[in-house]
């Protein structure tokens, strides 16, 4: 009811006591709440950060995975390589063997080179000339050792020498049929 | 809910101001959160403005919820037995006066001037509420005013305020001013000194019975229908009543100057009178014989009044001590709910 003929002044429970009271709470509980807002956002982000590295790390291990399978390939391809080099090596030697071994009276038209044999074809002046100079140091080389001369144009012959080496498991194998027989 | 809070979080201080023109009154009451309530009031000296408003805001920088009332002592101000604005006009003059309805069924009001006065004169610590005194009559006699017909006055020391009521509905209002009294005691004295000159002439002989000493008396005459009142045996009645009712008055202070006194309590008794006369006489009141006084007592006014009514007009007179602080408190109180 208003009985008065003036309308009361509006009351205000904020003094400036209060509001100044007020003033630091709510600064301090600003502040709180930023510093709880700074640190769920570091939190975050290391969590962020977290996941990252991991992803990373199992990028980079998988990554590491493929390159020690590269690595195994390259080696194996190195020492294919290597093995190769040495064979070829070895094959170079063997046909500069070959070559040291015919005499120069008789001409080589064809040779091949088996794994475990030659194939020699050419020319000689006669068998005596094959026999001597050539197929002598053959038979001490290879284990068998074939021959066959067919004549050629001037009084020559052509020949054939086919000359193997038994394996060490062939010899086995022969020791032991041998031994059965 | 924030009301309450308010409440919780600091004391309602009440602080009332009563001015006269010797003296103001501050009345302070203190309203705490659990009911409790302490008051205090300090009387200055009505020159000293400045010890008044100190006071105060001492007082009022204890909580941001304080409330400032003051008494409305104003000259133009009276009470209309209406709410409508057109009826209203011929009691007042609504453009320069301010209006407060009271239960939609009677009103009173003020001159806006005054209003602006008071706002002004205390800017310093500002003013919350301005109460009328009819509304403090009304409500010290809450319980009276459904009665029949009757006179309530509100007595205070430089105003008499007059309401009367009819079943609560108010037939007639006047705020009367005693400011008055000066000259009226001066007349007083005067008419003393004229008698003792009136002695010093009857020596040379001049015949006194041509000098009419109370021209008053013949305001009197107005009120031959007197005879018209109730037996005597009702009046008896009226006497039981009055001495239940004078059980609650508290006991009057004696007056330090009896002489003074009793030219005041003539002046109001001579106030009253001619009120009472402008009810009876102006046409605009629905007027019918008084027969019933309610007497708000602000200032312990003394036995003679009374007798004065009783004798002069056969009134029945019931006197009840007011505290107007206390009032205008709970007015405050109520404005605030």
């Amino acid at each position: 009811m208003r009985y008065s003929y003036i309308k009361p002044r509006k009351k205000t429970i904020f003094t400036p006591e209060l509001k100044l009271v007020l003033t630091f709470f709510s600064m301090t509980l600003l502040m709180l709440g930023l510093t709880y807002g700074f640190l769920l956002y570091k939190d975050k982000m290391f969590f962020q950060d977290k996941m990252m590295i991991a992803n990373k790390k199992a990028t980079l291990q998988a990554n590491i995975k493929e390159m020690q399978a590269q690595i195994a390939v390259i080696e194996k391809q190195s020492n294919t390589s290597a093995k190769i080099f040495t064979k070829n090596s070895v094959l170079k030697d063997s046909i500069k063997n070959l070559f040291d071994l015919v005499p120069q009276r008789i001409t080589l038209s064809e040779a091949h080179l088996l794994h475990n044999g030659l194939i020699l074809y050419g020319i000689t002046p006669n068998k005596d000339v094959y026999n001597f100079m050539l197929q002598a140091p053959l038979r001490s080389i290879f284990h068998e050792t074939y021959s066959s001369f067919y004549p050629a144009k001037g009084g020559w012959l052509r020949f054939v020498s086919t000359n193997y080496t038994k394996d060490k498991t062939d010899e086995i194998l022969n020791t032991e049929d041998t031994s059965n027989e | 809910m924030f009301g309450k809070l308010k409440t919780f979080l600091y004391t309602q201080v009440y602080i009332n101001i009563l001015v006269d023109i010797k003296k103001t009154t501050i009345y302070v009451e203190e309203l705490h959160f659990n009911g409790k309530s302490q008051n205090h009031e300090k009387i200055f000296d009505t020159t000293s403005q400045e010890k008044i408003y100190l006071y105060i805001k001492n007082i009022a920088k204890k909580t941001p919820l304080h409330y400032i009332s003051i008494l409305d002592s104003s000259l133009e101000q009276g009470a209309t037995p209406t709410c409508s604005s057109q009826d209203m006009a011929q009691f007042c003059d609504l453009g320069v006066a301010k209006h407060v309805c009271y239960s939609k069924q009677w009103g009173y009001y003020t001159s806006k001037l005054d209003v602006l006065e008071y706002q002004k004169k205390y800017a310093k610590i500002g003013l919350d509420y301005i109460f009328s005194p009819f509304l403090l009559l009304s409500n010290f006699f809450k319980d009276k005013i459904d009665e029949d017909l009757s006179l309530y006055i509100l007595v205070q020391n430089d105003f008499l305020s007059l309401c009367v009521f009819n079943h609560s509905e108010l037939v007639f209002a006047q705020h009367l001013d005693m400011d008055n009294q000066n000259e009226f005691q001066d007349d007083l004295l005067m008419d003393e000194h004229s008698d003792d000159e009136d002695l010093s002439l009857d020596d040379v002989g001049i015949d006194l019975e041509d000098v009419n000493v109370i021209d008053d008396i013949d305001s009197l005459d107005d009120f031959d229908d007197i005879q018209d009142l109730d037996t005597f045996d009702e009046m008896d009645e009226f006497s039981e009543d009055e001495s239940q009712e004078t059980e609650d008055v508290a006991v009057v202070e004696p007056p330090l100057d009896e002489e003074s006194s009793f030219g005041e309590n003539y002046h109001r008794f001579s106030l009253i009178q001619s009120a009472i006369k402008d009810f009876y006489l102006d046409e605009k009141f629905a007027s019918d014989f008084l027969q019933k006084v309610y007497i708000a007592d602000a200032i312990g006014i003394n036995d003679e009044l009374k007798k004065f009514l009783e004798e002069e007009m056969y009134l029945s007179v019931v006197i009840r001590k007011i505290d107007l602080g206390v009032e205008l408190s709970k007015a405050a109180k109520a404005e605030e709910i």
